[in-house]
């Protein structure tokens, strides 16, 4: 069919337009306004279901509203019993290991992803939704975590960022391999985790302490950040919001702790002067993130900016007023300042719908 | 979609394979043994707690540093080493200011905890003097009678209860320790500054990378039916427990035996 969509997002977006389609030419045709051939309206029909049928098929994407609710249901249900199904993975072993030689604890440690992933691959070939192939996805991720934590404990192996590393990159293969959002936020985590502690280790400290300095997650955020500039994901339904929303959220809460206790920083200043340094860059970016989701229409990053913004502004107003302020004028003025942003995005809305008229 | 996961098998595969690797490495070669008792390895406490839901079971290493202050009360429980300045630098960290600006001293200009290896010694002299000084801190004139009781308990807890490893050296580099202290059990932990403005070159030992030690299921039934220790006055450990410590500095239990007469 001609210009049919290769994959779920594109494919979604289509159905959307189909329907946003239909909607407005009934509504023009009741206003009195256009007119078509019943024979030719019929046939655009006719083609519409065809693909839409089409499209369902190959993607399952939403034809209604209330398939998507029910798809997004879904989605909530397979997350929760992802997480159930991991914790009863690791409590199972742990109820029984202890009943096993050490030839078989290595065996059925190796063994559960390698199965497990095998029965996602399998699932993947015979159901079309995949909520069931990402469930199994989730299961062998967290076998495979299981897997080397507790060969770890088994031969008393001294602790390794490598783990997360290793752990990160599985997350990511099966993430991309089966569409799993949730398993890229687990990649995300364990990657940012595995560098932060190799940046934190460049100091001397001992590697979990990685935590201390939150400096050492600046780096692995912006990274993150920039990596759907740098690889495509047209084929990934909402990867790049992933990317982008939790290296913005792991960046600006380092710089929001470093910007109350500057004490922490690897800087050797004094804490007032890292404070106020951690301070600007927070308003800084938070305000050039919300100039960016504008400039470039990604929503998520604008949301996400203007959370961070008003959270440094909210702890500034705190640091300065709490203390000597009436809580109720404190209050007011916290409503103020909620009132004018709302006027300000007014202005803004109002100059971009201009430039759409124009 | 096929490809990738072919590499996600292949990772798993190769990760064990490395994990085997490092194991079979650690454990070739003639490692270093050293038999210890209940006293230093004793079943955790929290272990009877967790027993319906993990049939699994561990040893936790015990251990402490020397007093470094004859007239500390709570030595056992401080963890730290007095170095002399050299060594103290060498570990890469920077000693306290004096006492007067430590206050202004922000958190953050204090080194974090680092990696180093630490030498032990088992039922030595090290021991011996902390029998001694505890002795001593008996005889002290003036002690009011529930004082001398917790006194002479603690001291009946060091001779014949508490483990008897000590932390007496600390490196960077675990070939200079070895030839400081030859023979010495010598581990991977994680050491900190002390920051004391008085004891500006004092350490403190923070963790043993691997201070718990995997029990195999076959050693399983050595362990049951070991008597509580707490409240018994004739307590004596129940179990000698021989450790291998191989090339890595990683240890693994070699032996379990049942102790039915006196401690050794």
């Amino acid at each position: 069919m001609h210009g049919s969509p290769d994959n779920k997002t594109a494919a979604q977006q289509r159905v959307d337009r189909i329907a946003a389609f239909h909607a407005e030419l009934d509504a023009l045709e009741q206003a009195g306004l256009l007119t078509i051939d019943p024979l030719q309206k019929a046939a655009i029909t006719a083609y519409h279901q065809v693909l839409q049928q089409q499209l369902q098929q190959r993607f399952d994407v939403d034809l209604n509203q209330g398939s998507k609710q029910l798809s997004r249901g879904m989605q909530i249900v397979s997350f929760l019993g992802a997480l159930a199904l991991a914790a009863s993975v690791f409590f199972l072993f742990y109820q029984y290991w202890g009943y096993m030689s050490t030839v078989l604890q290595c065996a059925l440690l190796l063994a559960a992803p390698l199965l497990t992933l095998g029965a996602a691959i399998y699932i993947r070939r015979r159901e079309q939704t995949g909520y069931f192939a990402k469930l199994a996805a989730l299961i062998s991720f967290a076998c495979f975590v299981l897997n080397l934590s507790m060969l770890g404990q088994i031969f008393n192996i001294t602790p390794s960022p490598n783990a997360f590393l290793v752990w990160g990159v599985y997350a990511a293969l099966l993430a991309y391999a089966l569409d799993v959002r949730l398993l890229l936020a687990c990649a995300l985590f364990c990657v940012a985790g595995f560098l932060a502690a190799e940046i934190g280790s460049w100091s001397g400290m001992y590697w979990l302490g990685f935590g201390e300095r939150p400096e050492n997650f600046l780096l692995p955020t912006l990274i993150a950040f920039c990596v759907p500039w740098f690889f495509n994901h047209d084929r990934h339904c909402g990867f790049v919001s992933i990317y982008r929303v939790l290296s913005m959220i792991g960046f600006f809460v380092a710089v929001l702790i470093l910007s109350n206790w500057g004490a922490i920083s690897y800087l050797r200043w004094p804490a007032s002067i890292i404070e106020g340094l951690y301070q600007t860059v927070g308003f800084a970016t938070s305000a050039a993130a919300i100039w960016l989701g504008m400039r470039m229409r990604w929503p998520q990053v604008m949301v996400t900016g203007n959370v961070f913004f008003a959270l440094f502004l909210y702890t500034k107003f705190f640091d300065w007023w709490w203390g000597w302020m009436p809580k109720y004028i404190f209050f007011f003025l916290i409503g103020l300042t909620a009132i004018l942003a709302l006027l300000v995005f007014k202005r803004l809305r109002e100059a971009q719908l201009k430039a759409v008229q124009s | 979609m096929k490809r990738l996961l072919s590499a996600a098998a292949l990772l798993v595969l190769v990760a064990d394979a490395a994990v085997f690797a490092h194991v079979l490495y650690n454990r070739s070669g003639e490692p270093r043994t050293v038999t210890l008792t209940e006293r230093e390895l004793p079943i955790p406490y929290y272990y009877s707690y967790n027993r319906d839901d993990n049939s699994g079971m561990n040893l936790r290493l015990q251990w402490r540093t020397a007093s470094s202050d004859a007239k500390d009360r709570y030595w056992q429980y401080d963890r730290g080493l007095l170095l002399d300045e050299q060594s103290f630098l060498d570990l890469g960290f920077n000693p306290a200011p004096g006492c007067d600006s430590l206050r202004e001293y922000r958190g953050g200009q204090r080194d974090l905890a680092r990696q180093a290896w630490v030498a032990f010694e088992y039922d030595g002299s090290t021991h011996a003097k902390a029998v001694a000084q505890q002795r001593r801190q008996l005889q002290e004139p003036g002690i009011k009678k529930e004082e001398l009781e917790q006194r002479t308990h603690e001291l009946e807890q060091l001779e014949h209860r508490d483990t008897r490893l000590y932390v007496v050296g600390v490196a960077v580099d675990r070939d200079e320790l070895t030839a400081q202290y030859p023979g010495a059990l010598i581990l991977a932990a994680t050491i900190g500054n002390r920051f004391d403005c008085q004891q500006k070159y004092k350490i403190y030992v923070s963790n043993l990378l691997t201070d718990t030690i995997h029990v195999p299921a076959e050693y399983h039934p050595l362990f049951k039916d070991i008597p509580e220790r707490v409240g018994d006055a004739t307590w004596s450990p129940a179990y000698r427990v021989t450790l291998a410590i191989g090339k890595l500095a990683e240890p693994w239990l070699l032996k379990v035996e049942r102790v039915t007469d006196a401690p050794p």
